[in-house]
């Protein structure tokens, strides 16, 4: 089943902002008809709700709110196997499978997800997935405001978590039970109408998360926790939240070290130096790493054209765009896709092929 | 007689009963979880002593009948009895039978560190009510059971988190029981005048404690403030506040501006110098004798052991 066919027709009935999407990104499309595989669709959607309807799938009317959703994957009716496009969402997602098959790709990770494993995703990140069977699988989705209104302290659970953008693990049967008993509390406290309901999913959602934590300590025992900097903590929010915004089209201006710094009334100096303290990178050399990334995300899982990319984040000049590639990752866009590229067709069992059956 | 027993356990049968008891894990621990049915205890008990403690209670009498009664209060508990107790409140229970009971008990202190809750703003209730709500319906109490149940689960498990957990399901039962029997609570509006005073007062202090650790003021309230607050004399408000809460003024303005400095020393972007600027001290020296008073560690020792 070709999934842009599948999305293609729901895509352009929907809203005029699906339409927009699908004209940007139309040359994509046209590019990898030809080609013997696809890659998923890169969306700039950021929000759940829309990234379901764009999808086609059903939007369940007890999700009320933007910045929180509860679904039953199972319920959503997907047709098996289902590549969903790119989307670089702006919520915390829990992914809960007590039965189901699928691997996400978060950035550059790939996350292969089966019984008894729970996915956890930060926002700002590129998510795409592929399901290949769902029996029984929930989506939990939030965002910080979610909690800072209904359990301001739940955000410091958040920073106590790994850092990384994506965490799956897998659990043992009884833990799953306990997962998937809280998981069904919050549906049913979802679709009540019961008084004091947020604050009591808020108050799951939290138990999800410590026991989240509880599990990442067991992986990798605790180490003594670098000095948690309010400054710098709000920099590398500031930096993400800077990325989303390019990626998405709402922002064309990379920031630079001096904006962050205005940003927060310090100096340049000084943010340079608190960042390299806890980060070990300097701000501008933690600005380039995250740019390059980007770059390379969008060079390996997208046709986007090499001008397109150029352009998205602000190199007017292809050739200053190509020097800056080279000059720090000592290969050219070009050939770096390339070498994505061809090894790529010829893996058939990688559980992350890009080929649509 | 009356019994100052300055330790959590509130339920006679802990402080005298040889049964193995939930194991405490140390000496100053702020939580305790009770499940009499796993305790297989038939007899009856009375325990005729008056006792204190400077915890909350909840307990859940799901097969159980006796009587509590505190200095104002008196009451039968009946199989579906729910009721809680504040600190500082002399009480006396009694059991004529105990089939199952489950009974916790948790400081301010243990909801503050471990769930974040600002126990006044988010559960007004548990410090104003000494109604006791009774339950009707068999799903609220089984409902409540089977939190009471998980807690007691992870209260002998061994999860190094198992205490942010516990806090969680806590503010979860807390949440339930809010929702259950005091939907619309009006913090304000009882007939009882000197009740409203109380009301007010603790509203007033949750009120300054909360701008004290914002660092909006950096002045030491005194009696004198609050009650200017409610526009009655310094002296009334004090007797009014030790009747209804056996705890004087000045009491609740120290527990609460410890319960500030605890917080702000978490922070370690904070020097202690600037904390003890924004509690209204203007000496640290005096700062820091204050609190190892109350505390017995210095602010520097308790930041180190919070840390560590």
């Amino acid at each position: 089943m070709n999934t842009f066919q599948n999305l293609a027709p729901a895509a352009t009935l929907h809203t005029e902002k699906s339409a927009e999407y699908f004209k940007a990104y139309n040359t994509n499309t046209n590019l990898s008809s030809h080609k013997s595989f696809l890659k998923p669709r890169i969306t700039t959607i950021r929000k759940f709700n829309d990234s379901l309807s764009f999808m086609d799938l059903p939007v369940f009317k007890y999700i009320d709110r933007e910045d929180f959703a509860i679904v039953k994957i199972e319920e959503l009716g997907m047709q098996i196997p289902y590549q969903t496009p790119v989307f670089r969402p702006d919520h915390f997602s829990i992914i809960i499978v007590p039965d189901g098959n699928a691997s996400y790709r978060v950035d550059d990770k790939v996350f292969e997800i089966n019984q008894n494993s729970i996915l956890f995703i930060q926002p700002d990140a590129f998510v795409s997935s592929k399901w290949m069977s769902i029996n029984k699988a929930y989506n939990i989705s939030f965002n910080n405001s979610f909690l800072a209104q209904y359990w301001p302290a739940g955000i410091d659970e958040i920073r106590k978590l790994d850092a990384n953008k994506g965490y799956a693990t897998k659990f043992t049967k009884e833990t799953m039970e306990n997962f998937e008993c809280i998981c069904l509390n919050i549906y049913d406290e979802a679709i009540s109408s019961a008084p004091y309901k947020h604050e009591i999913i808020a108050n799951m959602i939290l138990n999800l998360l410590i026991l989240i934590r509880q599990q990442q300590h067991k992986d990798v025992p605790l180490c003594p926790k670098e000095k948690y900097n309010s400054y710098v903590a709000a920099f590398l929010k500031d930096v993400e939240d800077n990325f989303s915004r390019i990626a998405s089209g709402e922002d064309i201006t990379l920031m630079r070290v001096k904006d962050y710094a205005n940003n927060q009334n310090l100096s340049e100096l000084y943010l340079s130096k608190i960042v390299s303290a806890t980060t070990g990178k300097t701000a501008n050399q933690y600005i380039h790493d995250k740019l390059i990334n980007e770059i390379k995300y969008l060079l390996k899982y997208t046709d986007k054209p090499m001008k397109d990319i150029a352009a998205i984040y602000g190199f007017n000049d292809l050739n200053y765009f190509y020097n800056y590639f080279k000059k720090h990752t000592q290969n050219a866009p070009g050939s770096f896709r390339k070498d994505f590229n061809i090894p790529r067709v010829n893996k058939t069992n990688t559980a992350y092929t890009n080929q649509i059956i | 007689m009356i019994k100052n027993d300055n330790h959590i356990s509130d339920l006679g049968v802990v402080i005298q009963h040889p049964a193995p008891t939930a194991s405490v894990d140390n000496g100053s621990e702020e939580f305790k979880s009770l499940n009499i049915k796993l305790l297989d205890n038939d007899s009856v008990y009375e325990n005729p002593a008056w006792f204190n403690s400077n915890c909350y209670s909840l307990t859940l009498a799901i097969d159980a009948t006796g009587r509590y009664t505190t200095k104002t209060n008196s009451f039968d508990v009946t199989p579906g009895t729910f009721f809680f107790s504040s600190p500082d409140i002399y009480r006396q229970l009694e059991w004529y039978n105990m089939g199952e009971i489950y009974h916790i008990t948790f400081s301010e202190r243990f909801l503050i560190k471990y769930a974040g809750a600002e126990l006044f703003r988010t559960f007004p209730f548990l410090i104003l009510e000494t109604e006791v709500p009774k339950l009707t319906d068999a799903e609220i109490s089984e409902d409540l059971r089977k939190i009471y149940q998980q807690i007691d689960i992870e209260h002998h498990g061994s999860s190094p988190l198992k205490k942010n957990i516990i806090a969680n399901l806590l503010t979860r039962l807390l949440l339930k029981i809010k929702r259950d029997f005091w939907e619309d609570y009006d913090t304000l509006s009882s007939g009882d005048k000197e009740l409203d005073i109380v009301k007010l007062f603790i509203k007033n202090l949750e009120h300054y404690s909360l701008q004290l650790q914002l660092g909006k003021i950096s002045v030491q309230m005194r009696v004198k403030d609050f009650a200017k607050m409610q526009g009655i004399h310094e002296n009334y408000l004090y007797n009014v506040i030790k009747e209804r809460t056996g705890k004087v003024v000045s009491q609740w303005i120290t527990e609460k501006t410890i319960l500030a400095a605890e917080s702000l020393l978490g922070d370690a972007s904070l020097s202690i110098k600037e904390i003890s600027y924004r509690l209204g001290f203007t000496y640290i020296s005096y700062f820091s004798i204050f609190f190892k008073k109350h505390t017995g560690l210095t602010p520097k020792h308790f930041r180190e052991s919070i840390i560590v």
